[in-house]
């Protein structure tokens, strides 16, 4: 079977001032349909802008080569109506920050409404009925209340069930979770990934997990990519890629994760000279593509 | 009683006004944030508060070094009574007592250059001559927390968030305090600058001595930096004790849950648990 999301060689540079930053480097990865893939990195590797792609949101500024296939077709040859016609039903975001991605000024139930009316053309009143069942769905009690409510009136983990039920809420193929969890306590973001994977197991939706957290990883994906400068390092099912990780970075990820269970001078942060390796390998990969640019 | 620990708290409690719940006329009802806290923390000592949002850990921090004052219950600082104290003669003390905060953006002042920043505290105690001999131990600190001294002429938002939270906390060692409060300080940066940060204060502690209050959430970052935690519910300390002890036999049902809510990385079919909230 097709995979739901398939990217291949994908290459991304913004432009600054006189030059071009690379900040994709050829990335592949496919996600099954039903499947939740770790797209598991630091801060400015990438991970963001790969969901950013996908969605059709990359800035302005940026130069996309290489083809992300969704749905039978590449997504980078599509007009800018056509791929905005596949947001909601097609494919939909868990923003990190749900605070951010909310109005502030509108009532919590108008703002799931919405979304059926615009995507699935619902009516006022069959809209207002489904909204009360997202709601249910996941897990608010007394969704009747919280639909009158505004979004300040919310704590963290309900923002964000709002909007697990908003990007949920027209069975998109796939979704993009940017960090859904980042912002929240360790209690609450374990419910929220519960949420996650209970909805995702009733659907074929496939989902795109972006996270700097491995241990996070570990406990909701089927699959992970490790990304790194704009590369994938290493990509595996999870139970694999813990057991035994093949790549140096991997390994230097997992022994700076902090472990309760483990002593605390096990600890060690990535080691320099890796990250001097792997930036060397970076340049050398801008310089091969610049002469081969030059060429053709 | 309060001989050789440098922070002690006995039945320490705090009450804030309650704004949301302030009447049209007239003063605000109080709402208890704290209540009958008792901890020490010896020299050296390292005591990880730990609890959910709301649990009063970044209150107890901050009442800790008086910029909170305790509304009940007693509170000692290298065995001087301080609860009481008014900001006259707490001020000669805020030298031996530092904090570093959670977003060292919002807690660095945008329009200074970063020497000017890491020596305000020791200007602001005339503990130096001029601005020469300020750069001067400003560029010193900055090596001291593993940062290339020429950055004193940069401004926070030209460096990364690690850069900035390392300069956070060579602001707070320019003094050099008896006792630190970290406020959930490594919660918004990637692992690998998390266990730069973790590493480093670990030295700085066993280097300089430092007594460290280390607040967060999440316990596996408690684990790595201290000798001791507490864990707060609703204000009140629920458990305490060695750090190796609490994480191996956790008496208290909500440690227990804080522990189980930590992803580890380690595949384990069932850790999601039930449906169910």
């Amino acid at each position: 079977m097709n995979p739901t999301l398939e990217i291949d060689g994908l290459h991304l540079d913004i432009a600054a001032r006189d030059r071009r930053v690379a900040v994709l480097r050829g990335v592949d990865l496919a996600v099954a349909a039903g499947e939740v893939h770790g797209l598991v990195g630091e801060s400015g590797a990438g991970k963001t802008m790969v969901g950013r792609a996908v969605l059709g949101l990359a800035p302005e500024s940026a130069a996309v080569s290489g083809r992300i296939r969704f749905a039978g077709g590449d997504l980078l040859g599509l007009p800018e109506r056509a791929r905005r016609a596949l947001l909601g039903r097609g494919m939909a975001l868990i923003p990190q920050d749900p605070l951010a991605a909310l109005n502030p000024v509108r009532r919590i139930g108008a703002q799931i409404a919405d979304m059926l009316r615009l995507h699935l053309r619902l009516g006022r009143r069959a809209a207002a009925a489904r909204v009360l069942e997202l709601l249910g769905d996941v897990h608010i009690r007394a969704p009747e209340r919280v639909v009158r409510q505004y979004p300040h009136e919310l704590s963290g983990g309900m923002r964000q069930r709002v909007l697990i039920a908003i990007a949920f809420s027209c069975r998109p193929r796939l979704i993009v979770a940017d960090e859904p969890t980042t912002a929240l306590d360790v209690t609450v973001q374990r419910r929220i990934l519960r949420l996650i994977r209970e909805l995702n197991a009733g659907s074929d939706t496939a989902i795109l997990f972006i996270t700097h957290d491995l241990g996070v990883v570990a406990k909701i994906c089927d699959r992970v990519s490790v990304i790194h400068a704009g590369r994938i390092v290493e990509a595996a099912p999870v139970g694999e890629i813990f057991a035994a990780p093949r790549h140096d970075y991997t390994r230097a990820l997992l022994r700076a994760t902090p472990r309760h269970d483990r002593p605390a001078n096990a600890l060690a942060p990535i080691p320099a000279a890796l990250a001097a390796r792997l930036a060397d390998e970076a340049a050398a990969f801008d310089r091969r593509r610049a002469e081969a640019a030059a060429d053709g | 009683m309060a001989e050789a620990a440098i922070v002690e708290a006995a039945g320490l409690a705090l009450a804030l006004p309650d704004r949301a719940a302030k009447p049209r006329f007239g003063a605000a009802p109080t709402v208890d944030i704290l209540n009958g806290i008792d901890l020490r923390i010896a020299p050296g000592d390292s005591l990880g508060i730990v609890g959910e949002s709301g649990s009063g850990k970044t209150s107890l921090g901050r009442t800790l070094l008086r910029l909170y004052r305790p509304t009940g219950g007693r509170l000692w600082f290298e065995g001087r009574e301080i609860g009481a104290l008014d900001e006259p003669a707490i001020r000669p003390l805020r030298a031996r007592m530092q904090m570093i905060f959670q977003d060292p953006l919002s807690a660095l002042n945008p329009r200074h250059r970063i020497g000017t920043i890491v020596a305000q505290p020791l200007r602001a105690f005339g503990r130096v001559d001029g601005r020469r001999e300020g750069q001067l131990r400003a560029a010193a600190l900055l090596e001291r927390v593993g940062l290339p001294a020429d950055l004193i002429g940069r401004y926070p938002h030209q460096i990364s968030g690690g850069e900035r939270q390392r300069v956070g906390i060579a602001r707070a060692i320019a003094l050099d305090p008896a006792f630190v409060v970290a406020d959930e300080i490594v919660s918004g940066l990637d692992v690998s600058t998390q266990a730069q940060i973790l590493t480093l204060l670990r030295d700085l502690k066993r280097d300089l001595g430092l007594a460290l209050a280390f607040i967060s959430h999440d316990l596996s970052v408690v684990r790595v930096l201290c000798d001791r935690v507490v864990v707060l519910l609703r204000g009140e300390v629920v458990e305490t004790g060695d750090c190796e002890a609490v994480f191996a036999d956790p008496r208290h049902a909500h440690t227990r849950a804080l522990i189980d809510a930590i992803p580890l990385p380690v595949v384990e079919p069932g850790w999601l648990g039930s449906a169910e909230n």
